[in-house]
């Protein structure tokens, strides 16, 4: 695909509406911008991944540095668990350079469909049950920790339990991470919440902290093979970036199960697109 | 206020290393595209040279090289701050998670010398 002046406004005006959705929807942006890279601009599979992979590695960093120096996202947590997402990122990496575009665009679209049903039920309402806070006279462990939520005006104080099922989960999430491109913290956040017991807003910020190593992971791998196109992928990072923090700004105001709901029937409707392009292919 | 825990304090080095990696990606990968977009070059896209070539080219001007210097600033970031979270737990004498950090790092290496080396 060459690069025009003209068609870098479109791809960063596509990175900035992926990291706007990203930003409200808490998500990395990247189950928007692949599709869009595949059916609207024509990008092969393996290139709008390699993308994704980049804008994934952005939006973390700029997030993670917000949250950390709030002490929400859990550092010691995070780091464990990166053991399990880069084992997976890398695994996912070099399987992906064995696939052909179709296959991989099928695995996409599949993965799509839990994802718009966890969007349709909303990121809270999905990780309700758990989460339980530590009474304040319990110790936190080794890797629980504590963190001042404004929304409940109060100091929470949490354990982390059943770390292998945080493994698990991590591992998966890496390998969806080398494989496709996505942040897969549509499935972490919940998972964190429910099996470990971390809060979910320490869970959303860990999880965020830890996606940018996870796509550091395989990101080498798709630049070593040329996947990664320099001017698009510079283009929709920058697009991204700034859709980021336009985004992180007004989700205080147009946040919501609506909102949630649209994006989940949009996923939907991208899934069997998608599905329908590899059949008639 | 200075952070005084050492949570805080890592915190603080990760926020600024995590930072730093972005501003300087984000300025070279807006320096190269610019470049890249004014000298209507038709590049077609390939594998990207060597980390060393890429390095002495961009600071010759090269658009391309530029972007793809941006690239790997921002691919590194990530890594810089398992680094510097390495280096503060060393440091702290948490030997635990400095090990952890430490194997994380050699999983990032693997994948860079798999992808560039």
């Amino acid at each position: 695909m060459h690069v025009t002046p003209e068609n870098a406004v479109y791809l960063f005006a596509i990175g900035a509406g992926s990291g706007i959705a990203g930003a409200i929807l808490g998500t990395g942006g990247g189950v928007f911008l692949i599709p869009v890279l595949v059916l609207v601009f024509g990008l092969p599979m393996h290139l709008a991944v390699g993308t994704s992979i980049l804008c994934v590695i952005a939006t973390s960093s700029a997030v993670a540095s917000v949250n950390v120096e709030r002490g929400t996202a859990n550092m010691r947590l995070g780091m464990t668990l990166e053991i399990g997402t880069s084992l997976g990122a890398i695994s996912g990496g070099l399987l992906a350079a064995w696939m052909s575009a179709p296959f991989l665009e099928t695995v996409f679209a599949v993965v799509l469909l839990p994802t718009a049903a966890l969007m349709w039920r909303g990121r809270t309402e999905s990780a309700q049950g758990s989460g339980v806070p530590a009474p304040e006279a319990e110790s936190t462990g080794v890797l629980g920790a504590k963190f001042n939520d404004p929304q409940l005006g109060c100091e929470v104080i949490y354990r982390v339990q059943r770390l292998w099922a945080g493994f698990g989960i991590s591992f998966i999430a890496g390998i969806m991470s080398g494989l496709l491109g996505i942040g897969g913290g549509v499935f972490k956040v919940p998972a964190l919440v429910l099996f470990c017991g971390v809060p979910i807003r320490a869970a959303a910020a860990t999880s965020n902290f830890m996606i940018g190593v996870t796509a550091a992971a395989s990101a080498f791998l798709y630049f070593g093979r040329g996947e990664v196109q320099p001017l698009i992928t510079a283009t929709v990072v920058l697009g991204v970036l700034a859709g980021s923090a336009i985004g992180s700004n007004v989700n205080r105001f147009v946040g919501g199960r609506i909102l949630e709901r649209t994006f989940a029937l949009l996923l939907l409707a991208v899934a069997l697109e998608m599905l329908i392009r590899v059949v008639r292919s | 206020m200075a952070p005084r825990t050492i949570n805080e304090r890592l915190g603080w080095a990760v926020h600024v290393s995590l930072l730093t990696g972005l501003v300087i990606s984000g300025a070279l990968l807006i320096l190269g595209a610019t470049l890249r977009l004014a000298s209507h070059e038709v590049r077609p896209e390939q594998r990207p040279p060597g980390v060393r070539t890429i390095v002495l080219q961009a600071m010759h001007g090269n658009g391309s090289a530029i972007l793809n210097l941006g690239i790997l600033i921002l691919m590194l970031t990530p890594i810089l701050r398992v680094l510097v979270l390495a280096i503060g737990w060393l440091l702290e004498k948490e030997w635990r998670f400095a090990a952890i950090a430490l194997c994380v790092l050699a999983l990032l290496a693997t994948s860079a010398i798999l992808g560039t080396g």
